[in-house]
């Protein structure tokens, strides 16, 4: 076997993770083989001075810091929550809400005059205006529920 | 009475909030110790870590105990790491260079190797090997690096690594090999006089 093999199996060796047999056959050519052998002396000397530095350690208070992070992504989960429920609300603007829940109310009190006037000719203005007057009802209470929602959603 | 890691993650499963902060206190050390290893900067290795620890909270559940409760944690830590440093590169404008980070500009005084004598000059002698060693072993490759980091600061066996890796005890072989290769190299020119 070439030296180059050998060298390959000298970091295995280091870490004591070679079979007893292989363990053997590595020793017997480290002895007759000088450049293999300056070669795991090396390789050794690497080792202990890696093992000789000092570890890294956190600063303290890591779990407290950790914990803040959890708390802040708990809170940031629950207002994604709150908004996905308003996030009608949200997608359109004040206007475009008033304008939708017009639209809606007046198309049901055209359908309902239509079918009014189609099923008897009289035309009952005191039933629309009330059906109008709890319209802009509706309105303001719709406008109002969506004001205070605004917050930033990621 | 100490719990045993998977005792904990046990009681966590149950309910038992506080025995996840007993796992975090138990191994942040460590979890440090090996983040700072593969990205070399503090600020990094804090954020790091922390991100580790918080997708255990998320993850937890989903850990089996089919291995130990390290190899799986570890296997998350450098999942974190090597995700980050990918996303790190792929960054416009924030190009990860291997010669940037090959200097631990940060905080050199910090850096020193457990020395018993208190000779100001061999202070400063390992002062610069520790330098030295740092910076070479932050010039290898992100996969060879947590490989050589997991076995020289956790002394995790190959059987554990290829649990952490996915990978076959020949691979880890190999990358082990490779590693102190390269760091024997580099450190080469610095070794006459050493220990
Ligand atoms: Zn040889």
């Amino acid at each position: 076997m070439s030296c180059k093999k050998w060298k390959k199996k000298l970091s295995s060796y280091l870490d004591n993770e070679v079979s007893s047999r292989e363990r053997s056959k590595i020793e017997k050519h480290l002895k007759s083989c000088r450049a293999c052998f300056n070669q795991f002396k090396q390789l050794e000397r690497v080792h202990r001075l890696v093992q000789s530095i000092q570890p890294e350690k956190p600063r303290p208070g890591f779990y407290e810091r950790l914990s803040e992070r959890l708390c802040q992504k708990k809170t940031t989960l629950r207002e994604k929550l709150v908004a996905w429920r308003y996030g009608w609300q949200l997608s359109f603007p004040g206007v475009g809400k008033i304008a939708i829940a017009v639209s809606a109310v007046l198309l049901v009190s055209v359908s309902f005059y239509i079918w009014r006037s189609a099923t008897s000719y009289e035309v009952n203005i005191k039933v629309f205006e009330e059906e109008y007057f709890r319209s802009q009802q509706m309105n303001s209470f719709v406008g109002e529920l969506a004001l205070p929602v605004f917050f930033e959603i990621e | 009475m100490q719990y045993s890691d998977e005792e904990l993650v046990e009681r966590y499963g149950a309910g038992d909030g506080e025995s996840f902060r007993m796992l975090v206190e138990r191994y942040q050390d460590r979890v440090y110790h090996i983040v700072y290893g593969i990205v070399g900067n503090k600020d990094e290795a804090e954020d790091l870590s922390q991100e580790v620890f918080l997708r255990v909270y998320r993850f937890l559940h989903r850990f089996k105990g089919k291995s130990r409760f390290y190899t799986w944690l570890y296997r998350l830590t450098v999942n974190v790491c090597l995700s980050a440093r990918r996303k790190r590169k792929n960054e416009p404008g924030k190009i990860f260079s291997l010669a940037d980070s090959s200097k631990y500009g940060d905080d050199p005084g910090e850096i020193e190797l457990a020395d018993e004598s208190f000779s100001p000059l061999k202070v400063l002698q390992n002062r610069e090997m520790a330098e030295t060693i740092k910076s070479a072993i932050n010039s290898l490759s992100e996969v060879l690096k947590s490989t050589f980091v997991l076995r020289e600061f956790e002394e995790l066996s190959y059987e554990e690594l290829t649990r952490v890796f996915q990978c076959s005890k020949g691979t880890i072989k190999s990358r082990l090999s490779r590693a102190r290769e390269q760091l024997r190299r580099k450190i080469e020119p610095y070794l006459n006089g050493t220990v």
